[in-house]
């Protein structure tokens, strides 16, 4: 039914760009950047850049006990190694995307925060080595730096190569790559350990592990600088971008972008607070209310992990082929609510509620965070993952201070009635998100033909409003519609730039002001 | 895109109705809870003695605290003894019934040296009888109670202890906490002393509260709480994974072939413990009654002087067994002093609290462990959602669901009233 109003408009859509004629290496399947097998490729090293960062940011907690023993740490110096990581990222997160938007680009940023991360993490071990704390914090900052602002790049380069085909599958896959990256870490670390003890001991045998730890985020360096190279090719090959040159965030942009963005980042931190910090509680919740023995405890508290690693580029790639984001993250939160009630409010065994709470995490984080792409055009994006990668960050380290101060105090119904009521929040928020989006253009909710059409049909629009006005010079493009509406100095501006014959940017519009509608392919 | 709507309204329905059932139990059991605590609250009066009636130079060597406990209909007379192994008796009379004891038969553990004028409604008295140092190599947390194997168990009995009054504070009408404490252990059968030292902290009120600290057990006017701390003890060289359990013994004015019971509750709501949803009763057969004994305890146990959740670990109970030989565990207590050669006729059980969990690293991870339970005359009382858990619940679940209702339906009236416009006329 959405669809219909454009039959008419795609008559009047110039036909989609010829293929270009390639030639060489860049015919075959593997080297041709608009083939899938190459974009698979670059994938495949998206999600590797983000492996060191996941493997190294839980390495104190693999060897906690090994920590607090060889460098002779309290529990509570121990937990710095872990708040240093995360607290200067509430602002951090946000600084770094937008200097990949404004100063370094994405490829650059990229390999600028591997390069921090491998430092991060070589000062960190130093620390080990001469058994200082305050060189391994160091370390945990710098390597914080790089690694959350990493995150907000690998979004980035997502988008730049995934959207409008199956960007919700990789957002999906790139998310279980983390889990992998913690996993692989949990496992491996203590045997590492405990084999470098037989040469190496006390600070000395971290410092040993933590420089073996730091090949992988060489590895992630690496991959940074082999995905720049493809990048850079298929920039040049595709002719990618070439609308948007000359389109620069600045700061003030922020106060800009649409409402729709920031109902997306109030999500971000509603749902992700009901489900983080629980986790970080979980165990003893699991041990007394259910009777369980703390291995199984332990395991049902993990198997959010296990289930998402697996889930979300499945549903990631549901969320692909059917679209209607909104309509799937409204769900998830709706089966969150119910797994968090069943959780507080019943014994039904645990295991039933965290297994559809890991369904619906991961269906949330797919469908989520694509939406950005689709409401702020492409040179924004780093700033806007940065940002909603901010907020989300404060929104965790506050949340889970309060949590535990809840717990302590009021006892763990309480604290789900908490969660409860953060998750009715996003709920209310994702709500807002669907009326908001109903009125405007419906993009969120649209499936993938129809945001094909609704892109296709823009265009044919603004091709055809710029024809008018180029062709005219006189009033005859003014109707009588315009008279009585009020203009915004935006839409005279675009009138006079178009009457000089100035080039229109494609994102300018008087419908939507900072909407890019052509999909990046 | 229709189907899709019509079930999102189907599920906040769901949810809606499901609220609204836990504010209706809420609500319920908020009146239950007033009209419970202004039925069965009576409020008590307190007076308080040190090894009340005696005056001779002997004296000294008795550690009986008394508590007398009035009310409008009865009276409850609690006894701490500590003279030997730690004793807690408490006995219901008639309010105007005095009591009595005779030292001299007291220190030469006569028959029959306490005495009520009147005679007590019901009495009850437990003796903490054993402390056992366990090796629990497989970290399992339980502790076998048959083993008596040296290399397994190390008992250390109560009475070798060296109880001393440290604080004898906060004493009103209202409420009382006494401090007992042993800091040296001379075991009759060895010369090796045990350092670290073991509190009992008792507590008798006048009034139904929850008490301010963790794990806030809730105690009415008819109950003595008691807290055992095991502080710094030093743990047998030779056991790797030592945990400790204690041993209690019961004695009531029930029959001797009747038997005390413990049952254990789970409830939705950790409010007062947080982290702790159990709550353990070991009941005399006439506690169904409303007029016996019971014990009641979270299977909490902290092991840190700052209570927490993170600093806690939990407790195992090994129910009720019988005591054969009642004069040879009891004797050389306040209760043989009461109950006397009556004993052969009367209920006296033994029950065992062991204190850890598996992985929380043994005692000796922190060195320290409490433990709390109440004492009390009556029935358990019942745990009931508070104020604040209802009014949270309401306030946190109703209004964001009212709202979300309220959405729905403007949704729904738009969507409507826009049947009517031309649809495309916004685009």
């Amino acid at each position: 039914m959405d669809g219909e109003f454009c039959n008419e408009a795609e008559k009047i859509l110039p036909e989609p760009e010829e293929d270009l004629e390639l030639t060489g290496c860049a015919a075959k399947p593997c080297c041709n950047p608009s083939h899938s097998l190459h974009r698979f490729m670059a994938l495949f090293l998206m999600c590797l850049v983000g492996f060191g960062s996941y493997f190294c940011y839980d390495n104190p907690g693999a060897l906690q006990d090994n920590f607090i023993s060889d460098m002779g740490l309290t529990t509570s110096q121990f937990v710095y190694l872990y708040s240093w990581y995360s607290w200067p990222n509430v602002v951090l997160c946000f600084v770094g995307g937008f200097l990949i938007d404004r100063v370094f680009g994405i490829r650059l940023g990229t390999i600028i925060y591997a390069a921090l991360l491998v430092i991060g993490q070589i000062i960190f071990a130093l620390g080990g080595v001469f058994n200082r704390f305050w060189l391994m914090v160091l370390g945990r900052f710098v390597f914080g730096i790089g690694g959350e602002s990493l995150a907000v790049a690998q979004n980035n380069y997502a988008v730049l190569w995934f959207k409008g085909k199956e960007l919700n599958m990789v957002f999906g896959l790139q998310m279980s790559f983390a889990r992998v990256g913690s996993t692989v870490n949990f496992n491996v670390m203590e045997p590492l350990y405990n084999w470098v003890s037989k040469y190496y001991s006390g600070y000395m045998c971290i410092g040993v592990v933590l420089i073996i730890a730091s090949t992988t985020c060489f590895m992630s360096l690496i991959c940074a600088l082999l995905l720049a190279f493809m990048d850079k090719r298929a920039e040049r090959i595709l002719r990618r971008k070439t609308d948007q040159d000359g389109e620069v965030v600045r700061l003030t942009d922020v106060k800009d972008f649409p409402a729709i963005f920031w109902l997306i980042s109030v999500v971000c931190v509603t749902y992700y607070v009901a489900v983080f910090p629980f986790i970080a509680l979980g165990k003893v919740f699991f041990e007394r209310k259910f009777d369980f023995t703390p291995d199984n405890a332990n395991t049902v508290n993990s198997i959010l992990y296990i289930i998402s690693a697996v889930a979300s580029p499945l549903l990631g790639l549901l969320v692909d082929k059917v679209g209607k984001n909104v309509f799937w993250v409204c769900m998830s939160i709706l089966v969150t609510i119910g797994c968090h009630s069943l959780l507080a409010f019943t014994y039904v065994t645990p295991y039933v509620a965290m297994s559809i709470l890991g369904v619906a995490y991961s269906m949330l984080a797919s469908a989520l965070w694509p939406m950005v792409a689709l409401v702020i055009p492409e040179y924004q994006l780093g700033t806007a993952y940065g940002i909603a990668q901010s907020v989300q960050n404060l929104g965790l380290a506050v949340i889970t201070l309060v949590a535990g101060n809840i717990v302590d105090s009021a006892g763990y119904l309480l604290l789900e009635v908490f969660f409860l009521g953060f998750l009715f929040l996003a709920l209310l928020t994702s709500v807002l998100i669907w009326l908001l989006d109903r009125k405007s253009s419906g993009i969120l909710n649209m499936t993938p033909r129809q945001r094909e059409v609704f892109e296709r049909s823009q265009l044919a629009a603004e091709a055809l409003e710029r024809e008018k006005l180029l062709a005219s010079g006189s009033m005859s493009d003014i109707t009588p519609h315009d008279l009585l509406q009020p203009h915004s100095d935006f839409h005279i501006r675009n009138r006079y730039l178009s009457r000089i014959g100035a080039p229109l940017p494609s994102n300018y519009s008087v419908n939507m002001k900072g909407l890019a509608y052509r999909a990046l392919r | 895109m229709c189907v899709s709507e019509v079930f999102r309204k189907h599920k906040m329905l769901v949810i809606e109705k499901y609220c609204l059932y836990r504010m209706i139990v809420a609500w319920i059991s908020l009146s239950s809870f007033i009209y419970l605590a202004n039925a069965n609250d009576s409020l008590r009066k307190l007076n308080t003695s040190y090894n009340p009636g005696c005056s001779d130079a002997d004296c000294s060597s008795f550690k009986v605290v008394y508590v007398e406990a009035e009310g409008l209909n009865d009276t409850l007379h609690y006894l701490w003894d500590f003279t030997q192994k730690p004793s807690i008796f408490m006995a219901a009379t008639p309010v105007k019934s005095q009591l009595n004891i005779s030292w001299d038969h007291f220190k030469g553990n006569n028959n029959k040296s306490i005495t009520f004028n009147e005679e007590p409604i019901y009495s009850f008295g437990i003796v903490l009888d054993k402390l056992w140092e366990y090796n629990d190599i497989n970290d399992t947390g339980l502790m076998d109670l048959k083993s008596r194997d040296s290399r397994y168990v190390r008992a250390l009995d109560m009475e070798n202890f060296n109880w001393t009054l440290t604080s004898f504070g906060n004493e009103s009408v209202e409420n009382v906490d006494v401090v007992m404490e042993a800091s040296s252990y001379t075991p009759k059968d060895s010369t090796a002393v045990i350092s670290g030292s073991i509190r009992l902290v008792l507590s008798a009120f006048g009034f139904r509260d929850h008490y301010g600290e963790l794990p806030r057990l809730l105690h009415s006017a008819n109950c003595t709480q008691v807290e055992l701390v095991l502080d710094k003890l030093k743990t047998n060289s030779s056991f790797s994974s030592s945990r400790f359990a204690v041993g209690v013994l019961i004695a009531s004015s029930d029959k001797a072939n009747t038997t005390a019971s413990i049952i254990s509750r789970k409830s939705l709501d950790d409010e007062h413990s947080p982290g702790v949803f159990t709550l353990v009763d070991l009941q005399t057969p006439m506690a169904e009654s409303g007029r016996g004994g019971y014990l009641q305890w979270r299977p909490v146990a902290y092991v840190a002087k700052e209570r927490n959740v993170a600093n806690s670990t939990e407790t195992n109970s090994y129910g009720v067994t019988d005591v054969k030989d009642h004069t040879a565990y009891l004797n050389h207590t306040l209760l043989y002093a009461y109950y006397s050669s009556n004993l052969d006729s009367l209920l006296v059980q033994s029950t065992a609290v062991s204190f850890g969990l598996k992985e929380d690293g043994f005692y000796k991870k922190t060195n320290y462990t409490s433990w709390t339970f109440m004492m009390g005359y009556g029935k358990p009382p019942n745990e009931n959602f508070s104020l604040l858990v209802i009014f949270v619940i309401s306030i946190g679940l109703g209004l964001p669901a009212l709202l979300i209702i309220i959405s729905g339906l403007v949704m729904a009236v738009r969507r409507i009233s826009r049947k009517n416009d031309d649809l495309f006329l916004n685009r």
